[in-house]
């Protein structure tokens, strides 16, 4: 008899924490290998937080946070983490094909040159997200969409189980959203466990099983289609009106 | 007698060799938006030179004692160079001259001396300084070849290079501690308040020309050298101060560049202004 593999991230009870002082508490839940959670919350919610503790950036103070069976430090290894394309500066002197290859600097290490491997893991990163044809751009000249979608190309080229993006679908225009949730659907499909924190709802039902609501505190970790109700929105956003337009939900400002 | 034997020819060799190191560390100062840092270390360099001279050590050594303390202190700080210890920084950066002013007062050093260490004196370099500069500069640019990829990261993505479980804290003492390298290696040559403009300006010059990080380093070092030997041969002709000369053709270089580089400059902008978008190569 072999154990059963360990949930790719795994939050019980856990408190995070900034110099000591709670961020957000009481998570409790588990992200699992094929499975997307979508992480939802108002802005200074703790949804970066959570992120950053997944990835061992942010002390956790209560209960525990554990990646791949292990403390977050100790798996970064295992994770691929999408930051927002909007947090860098499009004026670094950097390809596209670059970008993605940092994913692989790991692997490649400090004694080695990137080899025929590398490159083809590259190039097929660039073209699980549909921008092949744009390695060689230089990555502040691509639109806000296709730089997002080439930072989950980086993320995607050293083939991790765990796969963090924080808020892709920010400002990102159609034809890149549906290519992100093209990309992550598929990743999902080979078990790659994925959370993702956003503020559109619009790609959560097709694209994510579970829903986490967080408002400095843990409103609800369950099926999205119990997590994601007008009532539970209205507690998480804090009064704010949440609309349900055909089937969308909206939350708006009251 | 050798080539080295002429003072000329020494601080031909001194100017090549500092304004090639100076240009390509810049490029990781001018990316991780570092030159502030980079300045508060030239002024905490300066008392440790300026201490070592009055005890009769190497001057490279205070140099690099004060400036080792420096980086670490800033690195235990911040945790992230560049980033929220600019208070710190600035009072380090005026504490650290004002140290330097009042040992030089108390000490026997001249105002020739005082000038030597704060705008260099690149035609008394001897053949120990230019030993220094070349053993320094061979070890920076190995180090950059086999760290440079993850700096690049760095400079590019901190969070990220840390996320994707790169050893962030020993690659930025490593950069901090490279660049406080530069500083005292140049001290000599064009003195601890002109280091800054060899380490900043060709880099921030190459950036204006090329889009490529690699080229980019190129372009700078190519540029620093060029910018020191320019420096030093108009110093010669004009007998003027050789250290500030360097510094005012790198600066010249840059204003230059601002105005006509193809995708930066100012002509440029002028025809294309909407914001946030670049000239895409044909």
């Amino acid at each position: 008899m072999t154990e059963p593999a360990p949930d790719p991230i795994r939050f019980t009870d856990a408190t995070m924490a900034y110099h000591r002082a709670p961020v957000l508490e009481g998570v409790d839940g588990r992200v699992r290998a094929g499975e997307a959670v979508a992480l939802i919350g108002p802005n200074g919610g703790g949804k970066t937080t959570l992120i950053k503790a997944v990835l061992g950036l942010v002390p956790v103070i209560a209960g525990t946070v554990t990646v791949a069976g292990r403390r977050p430090a100790e798996a970064r290894a295992r994770v691929g983490y999408v930051p927002q394309a909007a947090s860098l500066d499009p004026e670094f002197p950097v390809t596209a094909r670059q970008v993605v290859m940092m994913g692989r600097l790991r692997l490649i290490g400090r004694w080695r040159r990137p080899g025929r491997q590398d490159r083809a893991a590259v190039d097929e990163a660039l073209d699980r997200v549909g921008l092949a044809d744009r390695a060689g751009a230089r990555f502040g000249t691509l639109s806000g969409g296709q730089r997002q979608r080439v930072l989950l190309a980086r993320a995607l080229s050293p083939d991790p189980p765990i796969l963090l993006l924080d808020e892709p679908f920010n400002g990102v225009d159609a034809v890149s959203q549906d290519a992100l949730i093209t990309a992550l659907t598929r990743a999902k499909s080979t078990g790659t466990a994925v959370l993702v924190s956003t503020h559109d709802l619009a790609p959560v039902p097709c694209l994510c099983e579970q829903t986490c609501l967080v408002n400095r505190r843990q409103i609800a970790f369950g099926p999205t289609e119990l997590a994601l109700t007008p009532d539970l929105l209205r507690a998480c956003y804090g009064g704010h009106v949440v609309d349900l337009d055909a089937g969308r939900l909206v939350v708006t400002r009251g | 007698m050798t080539w080295f034997d002429t003072y000329t020819h020494r601080a031909y060799a001194e100017a090549v060799m500092v304004g090639l190191l100076a240009g390509v560390v810049g490029v990781q100062v001018v990316l991780r938006r570092l030159a502030f840092h980079a300045m508060a270390t030239t002024h905490a360099t300066f008392p440790g030179v300026v201490l070592a001279s009055i005890l009769g050590i190497d001057i490279y050594l205070g140099g690099t004692a004060f400036g080792v303390l420096f980086s670490i202190a800033v690195l235990a700080l911040t945790r992230r160079p560049g980033r929220t210890a600019s208070g710190a920084i600035g009072v380090v950066l005026a504490a650290g001259f004002a140290l330097g002013a009042v040992l030089v007062a108390a000490g026997p050093a001249s105002d020739r001396k005082l000038s030597a260490f704060l705008v260099g004196s690149i035609v008394t370099i001897d053949t120990h300084d230019l030993a220094v500069t070349a053993a320094v500069g061979t070890v920076i640019l190995a180090l950059l070849a086999v760290f440079g990829r993850e700096l690049g990261f760095a400079a590019f993505d901190h969070d990220g290079m840390r996320a994707a479980g790169h050893p962030a804290l020993a690659l930025d003492l490593l950069l901090l501690l490279i660049v406080q390298a530069v500083v005292v290696v140049l001290t000599p040559a064009v003195g601890v308040m002109l280091t800054l403009a060899l380490l900043v300006a060709p880099a921030a010059t190459a950036r204006l020309w090329t889009d490529s990080l690699r080229r980019t380093g190129v372009v700078a070092g190519l540029l620093g050298a060029g910018s020191a030997v320019t420096g030093l041969e108009l110093s010669r002709h004009y007998d003027v101060a050789a250290g500030a000369t360097i510094a005012l053709v790198a600066a010249a270089g840059f204003v230059v560049s601002l105005l006509v580089s193809p995708r930066h400059g100012a002509l440029g902008r002028l025809l294309d202004r909407r914001p946030g978008t670049a000239t895409a190569p044909a």
